[in-house]
């Protein structure tokens, strides 16, 4: 990989995650740990240990709620009154590995760490199932099966009501 | 003084700032008198700005070398070099650990041999980081790792295997990473004097002789390393791997003489007592009757996840003790990508061997990633209990994986302290204590991955696998009817 400045690129591993259905701050969450290399024994906070996450299938993650068209991106562009927002739905529309990597970046800590880039830099981002490390030997990352709630009766009555069936009383 | 030799305090142990002349050290870590028994100071460090170290160029005198006797009585099964010549992706890896109390630190040396086929076949002329175009990568080469006093650490290595050499038999191996100028690197045990006319730089090893010489290759910009190391030291095995005077077993059942359930692990001696010295830098430390502990793994790689622990030096009982207890998750034979998860415990005390295995009992264990170990065996007649944590960070050491070579996926230290409790169980009323001891001098090591939080597993084997570990079958007796089939190794 061009430009990693580490001294250990020998127990360097490349971990694929799919994000295809995955909760986004669950999955930003676990790329998150791995990236920081907190999952190996050999963790030290002074040193960079993380392997490579390789994240495919970024335009099709999921939200829970109605964040899709709630959840707002804001920045300031330095100008007063200059207040910008974006929806998430539209940033999925514009470049939708944005969405995973701010979750993962700001999960992040603040440290000179992040701050060398290099870190940043192990965090790839593809919106589709291609990808471009195909050379490299890739492990799968297993996420737990995810925990999906009961549906609430509200909820379910509006499911009903819009599949055009009865309620059951 | 067999009875006393592995308690604390035990060896006698000369930590000297830089001494003017060798002959001065040797004779005061020798001397029986009132000076034998004098704890040195620990820390060399208010010796060093006291009086700058200085390297010495002469090394010390060798203590007496004793050639291996055949069939000696603490020899274990899979002492040998297990290598069969084939082109399979295969290694082996062998530790050797001399504990010094006085000093409260202690000092391994861990040599890897990493396919030792690929020099025969074709791909031994491509690159040295592997030729991935034919039977995927392939890292061969000779390892030399050393994790020594005050958490420091040495590594060398040699992209060749040409210079290795390993009984089939026997306990005893070497390799010569740059020879002396016009010598012929040695291929079998030398004499002392010998080894160290022949060899600039290498290591050879055997049951009672443990020698060379070894540089830092620079690789380790990230740990407290030294520059070199220079060693010599003899040893008296007092426990192999199963009771003292009757035949020794193997650490995984009979399994382990074939390429099934690898890898394999085997401690070829549980406990013994070391003589001799070693320079770590620019400092020397002398030791007579130190404990030590041998042991061995190969296959194709080692345990996706793993944790060990092991210790020779305990408080709290008259008689000797010596503990090792090692876990790992490692892949089924037949069945790709399944895997099974076992560990065992075994106690060496006076003279007695306890063994705790999935086949004859339950071992269960909860291990953090780093800094907490909790193990709970029983079997039929007894249990244990084994509690220890560590506060220090550790060392981050190398072992063999498939796919990458030599890399740092293990954190290691010296500085364990261990809780050790074993009962006889009775069927009526309380367990009888058999030991209740404690050590701050265990080793503890954790590595693999990944670690998603604690470690928790049961391990108990069901039938058949339970059956067919367990059948007392003596391998080494068959194949002495057929030696032509004899696996290499055994």
């Amino acid at each position: 990989m061009a430009l990693i400045n580490r001294w250990v690129n020998e127990g360097l591993r490349w971990r694929v995650f799919d994000a295809k259905g995955e909760v986004l701050g669950r999955l930003a969450s676990r790329i998150s740990v791995v990236l920081q290399g907190k999952d190996k024994p050999t963790y030290s906070p002074n040193r960079d240990d993380g392997d490579v996450c390789v994240v495919v299938n970024a335009r099709h993650i999921a939200l829970t709620g109605n964040k899709l068209t709630d959840k707002v991106y804001y920045w300031h562009t330095g100008y007063i009154g200059h207040l910008k927002e974006r929806t998430v739905k539209e940033q999925m529309a514009r470049k939708p590995e944005e969405v995973i990597r701010k979750a993962v970046l700001r999960m992040l800590p603040r440290n000179r760490l992040t701050d060398v880039w290099d870190r940043v830099r192990k965090l790839r981002i593809f919106p589709d199932e291609a990808h471009t490390f195909g050379d490299k030997p890739l492990e799968p990352y297993v996420m737990p099966p995810r925990k999906v709630r009961e549906v609430r009766p509200r909820e379910r009555r509006a499911a009903l009501r819009a599949q055009g069936k009865p309620a059951k009383k | 003084m067999a009875a006393s030799a592995l308690k604390v305090g035990c060896g006698l142990v000369e930590r000297l700032a830089p001494a003017p002349a060798p002959t001065t050290a040797m004779q005061s870590s020798f001397n029986s008198g009132p000076e034998a028994d004098r704890v040195p100071a620990l820390s060399s460090k208010a010796a060093a700005s006291a009086n700058p170290a200085v390297k010495l160029t002469a090394p010390l005198p060798l203590p007496p070398y004793t050639p291996t006797v055949k069939d000696r009585p603490t020899r274990t099964p899979h002492s040998g070099y297990h290598f069969d010549g084939s082109s399979r992706r295969f290694f082996e890896g062998w530790y050797f650990k001399v504990s010094i109390p006085e000093i409260k630190d202690s000092f391994a040396w861990m040599y890897t041999v990493e396919e030792p086929g690929s020099l025969t076949s074709s791909s031994s002329s491509s690159s040295s980081s592997g030729d991935e175009n034919s039977t995927g990568p392939k890292f061969h080469g000779t390892g030399a790792q050393v994790m020594g006093a005050n958490d420091h650490y040495l590594f060398q290595y040699d992209k060749t295997v040409r210079n290795f050499w390993g009984s089939r038999h026997e306990l005893a191996l070497g390799h010569t990473f740059v020879p002396k100028y016009g010598k012929r690197p040695p291929n079998c045990e030398l004499e002392g004097e010998e080894f160290l006319d022949r060899v600039e730089e290498g290591f050879q090893v055997t049951p009672t002789w443990h020698q060379g010489f070894l540089r830092d290759n620079g690789k380790s910009p990230h740990m407290k390393t030294v520059d070199s190391i220079r060693w010599a030291y003899s040893t008296k095995p007092r426990y192999g791997w199963g009771d003292a005077g009757k035949s020794q077993k193997a650490t995984a059942g009979w399994l382990a003489a074939f390429p099934v359930f690898e890898p394999h692990w085997q401690i070829c001696m549980a406990a013994g007592y070391s003589t001799g010295w070693i320079e770590w830098g620019d400092e020397r430390y002398e030791f007579k009757d130190a404990p030590s502990y041998v042991e061995k793994n190969w296959g194709g790689s080692f345990p996706s996840k793993w944790f060990w622990l092991q210790s020779n030096i305990f408080e709290g009982a008259a008689g000797d003790i010596a503990l090792t207890s090692g876990g790992g998750r490692r892949g089924l034979p037949l069945i790709p990508g399944a895997y099974e998860e076992v560990a065992m415990v075994g106690i060496h005390y006076d003279g007695k061997f306890y063994e705790f295995v999935p086949w004859r009992g339950t071992v269960e264990w909860d291990i953090a990633p780093w800094g907490s170990w909790k193990i709970t065996a029983e079997n039929k007649y007894y249990k244990v209990r084994l509690d220890a944590v560590s506060d220090v960070p550790g060392v981050n050491l190398r072992c063999p994986t498939v796919d990458k070579g030599l890399t740092p996926l293990c954190q290691d230290t010296f500085f364990g302290k261990l809780r050790l409790q074993l009962w006889e169980r009775s069927v009526q009323g309380a367990d009888k204590v058999i030991l209740d001891v404690t050590s701050d001098q265990s080793a503890l090591e954790t590595g693999g991955g990944p670690w998603e939080g604690n470690w928790q597993h049961r391990s108990r084997m069901r039938f058949p696998v339970r059956t067919l570990i367990g059948l007392p079958v003596n391998v080494e007796k068959i194949f002495k009817k057929f030696p032509s089939l004899e696996p290499a190794g055994l």
